[in-house]
């Protein structure tokens, strides 16, 4: 059974991606870089490019990360495990227009609770960058090395 | 007019291309690790004499290196599977002499294994005199090789016309003494320290000039916030130095200080214990780990520092004890606020700035000959992309966990590199070109303008500047 404490993100990142994906049918990729840092995921969802940030704890940390990849990115979310978090999460969430997905380690179920707004600030060159970024992270199969790191 | 001035840390044999040729005249002087040139002598010896005939030169002989914990100075061989001390300081450690190699190192084989560190305890007299003499002739004897020989002869039988008697650059401008790092628990070092200034001094050739290495632990300047004059770093170090009125000058070294980030205060002590050692005489005060700000010193309304120097887009500041450099990431030294600005940040800032022509990218962020050759076209954020921002991707493991990055190609970093150098050149020849008041204005408008473009910090540090150079010329 998993633990919390036994849990890591990258654990995180690969049973996320086999329960989300698998029902959405979404193309996606991890540990894709950007710039001088890298996305935990990124999926397509018609034309556009979603990131996901993962936190174990320390969502305030997981916000300021996604934030970073409003540049490129058309919708930003952290994912976080399933439980209560206080009003202040909620006030950053919209505050950086970032969406909330909460996952459960137990049973591997997912839920977006909150949906972001379209991103209009990103920009051309930088979904450019992101796109690249994103396509090497394919290439390279980088959720299958994950998958057998974990 | 002080052509010793705007100085570079030479760093490694793969960066002599940017000291010659086109970038030659970018700046004054080389300041040369002695490890380095224990090295590669041969290399070394030939680009001082071939490479840089115009350019004054000093050796730091980074005595303090044997002080510190010997894991420093050691790595694992491979090959004969024990630990060893490092090629170029095992070279070093041969060079100063059995003295120096019997207390810090074993011989087996042909390798040097370490023992144990330096202390205070182990300099005595007979230490003093063997090591200066050594270190002082390691300096001398820098382009002493075979090749440099060679070369002469080449350059006496050249058809090119060269005369016999063309000066070559042999000898390094200044010596300097064995130094070794001082911290506030460790002030013993400054008595052994003057010592080793006394011997130097003793040991100096007629036409040969010594510099003291003054090399202090950031705790010092701490503790001197707000008194500097009843500081132990006045009474027990600097006033101790001052005394000697027998030294061309100091080499300047402040554990870890990163002028971008330091507080008023600490800011504050710098310019007072530069200022203090100037009343010692006719002395050149350097720094040897500097950026804008210690540049601003140069300035001779200021007249604090007589030169500065920095490394390749490197160096501006520097711990005593080497850490992990960390993963490089590709940066632009962005000349209005003088500091080197992540590609992420750089290229947020110039795409929320709309810059819809080449003449305006020029005029608002840079008109080096290396922008002006890569800002061409009309689309300014993709230009500048291609010319700062070219990557290569990669992912590794690290602790366990897949990590992806991007790394500068070295067409990215050669290009960010000589940007970065012709910037440097601008600042030097700003600050001495105007007076005080007019370098403090440049840092305000700078401030007003990039206040709120990087991020909280972003610019805070020229206010911080500004506060400071203000409050030191009113006194």
């Amino acid at each position: 059974m998993s633990n919390i404490i036994d849990y890591n993100e990258q654990k995180m990142v690969v049973d996320f991606c086999n329960s989300f994906f698998k029902e959405k049918g979404l193309s996606f990729s991890v540990e894709v870089p950007f710039f001088n840092h890298s996305i935990d995921v990124v999926y397509k969802d018609g034309n556009y490019l979603c990131a996901i940030e993962f936190k174990i704890s320390d969502w305030k940390k997981g916000i300021y990360q996604a934030k970073n990849h409003l540049l490129g990115a058309d919708y930003i979310f952290v994912c976080l495990p399933k439980k209560e978090y206080g009003n202040a999460l909620d006030v950053e969430l919209d505050r950086n227009n970032c969406g909330l997905i909460l996952f459960d380690i137990k049973t591997k179920s997912w839920e977006i609770v909150k949906s972001p707004k379209l991103n209009k600030n990103a920009l051309n060159k930088a979904k450019d960058i992101l796109r690249e970024g994103y396509e090497y992270s394919l290439e390279n199969q980088i959720f299958k090395l994950m998958s057998a790191l974990v | 007019m002080n052509n010793f001035r705007h100085l570079l840390r030479y760093g490694t044999n793969a960066e002599q291309k940017y000291f010659t040729d086109d970038l030659a005249n970018f700046y004054d002087g080389i300041i040369i690790n002695a490890n380095m040139a224990a090295f590669s002598p041969d290399a070394m010896a030939i680009f001082i004499v071939k490479k840089t005939t115009v350019k004054p030169f000093i050796i730091d002989p980074i005595t303090h290196a044997f002080q510190h914990d010997q894991s420093f100075i050691s790595n694992i061989s491979e090959t004969k599977k024990k630990i060893i001390i490092k090629k170029s300081i095992s070279n070093l450690i041969n060079s100063y002499g059995e003295e120096l190699r019997d207390i810090v190192s074993e011989s087996s084989s042909d390798v040097l294994t370490p023992k144990k560190q330096l202390n205070v305890s182990d300099i005595n007299s007979g230490f003093i005199e063997s090591f200066t003499e050594n270190v002082l002739n390691f300096q001398r004897n820098i382009s002493l090789s075979r090749k440099v020989e060679d070369y002469r002869e080449y350059l006496i039988f050249s058809p090119d016309g060269q005369s016999s008697d063309i000066e070559l650059n042999l000898k390094p401008m200044f010596l300097v003494a064995p130094y070794f790092y001082i911290s506030n628990d460790e002030l013993g070092w400054v008595d052994k320290n003057i010592q080793f200034i006394q011997k130097s001094k003793e040991k100096l050739l007629a036409d040969e000039s010594l510099l003291a290495q003054i090399t202090v632990s950031h705790e010092l300047i701490e503790m001197a916030n707000g008194d500097y004059a009843n500081s132990d770093l006045k009474k027990f170090v600097i006033n101790e130095y001052k005394r000697q009125n027998n030294v061309s000058g100091y080499l300047i070294w402040i554990n870890g200080f990163v002028e971008h980030e330091e507080s008023i205060e600490n800011i504050t002590v710098y310019l007072d214990m530069i200022a203090d050692l100037r009343t010692s005489g006719e002395v050149k005060i350097y720094s040897l780990y500097g950026s804008y700000l210690s540049e601003i010193l140069t300035n001779p309304g200021l007249n604090l520092l007589d030169g500065v120097c920095h490394g390749l887009e490197y160096g501006e500041s520097r711990e005593v004890i080497p850490v992990g450099g960390g993963l490089p990431v590709p940066k632009f030294y962005f000349y209005p606020i003088h500091k080197r600005v992540g590609f992420f940040e750089m290229f947020r800032f110039l795409s929320s700035l709309k810059i819809e022509s080449r003449e305006k990218y020029l005029k608002e962020i840079c008109d080096c000959n290396t922008c002006k050759s890569l800002i061409s076209s009309k689309d300014i954020v993709s230009d500048f992309k291609i010319g700062f921002g070219e990557v290569k991707k990669s992912t590794f493991q690290v602790n366990g966990r897949l990590v992806s990055r991007e790394f500068a190609t070295s067409q990215t970093k050669d290009r960010s590199l000589r940007h970065y150098l012709e910037s440097k050149k601008k600042e030097f020849d700003f600050v001495e070109s105007k007076n005080p008041n007019d370098i403090i204005n440049q840092l305000d408008e700078s401030y007003e303008k990039y206040k709120n473009s990087f991020g909280a910090n972003g610019a805070e540090h020229l206010s911080r500047w500004s506060n400071v150079l203000n409050a030191f010329l009113k006194k």
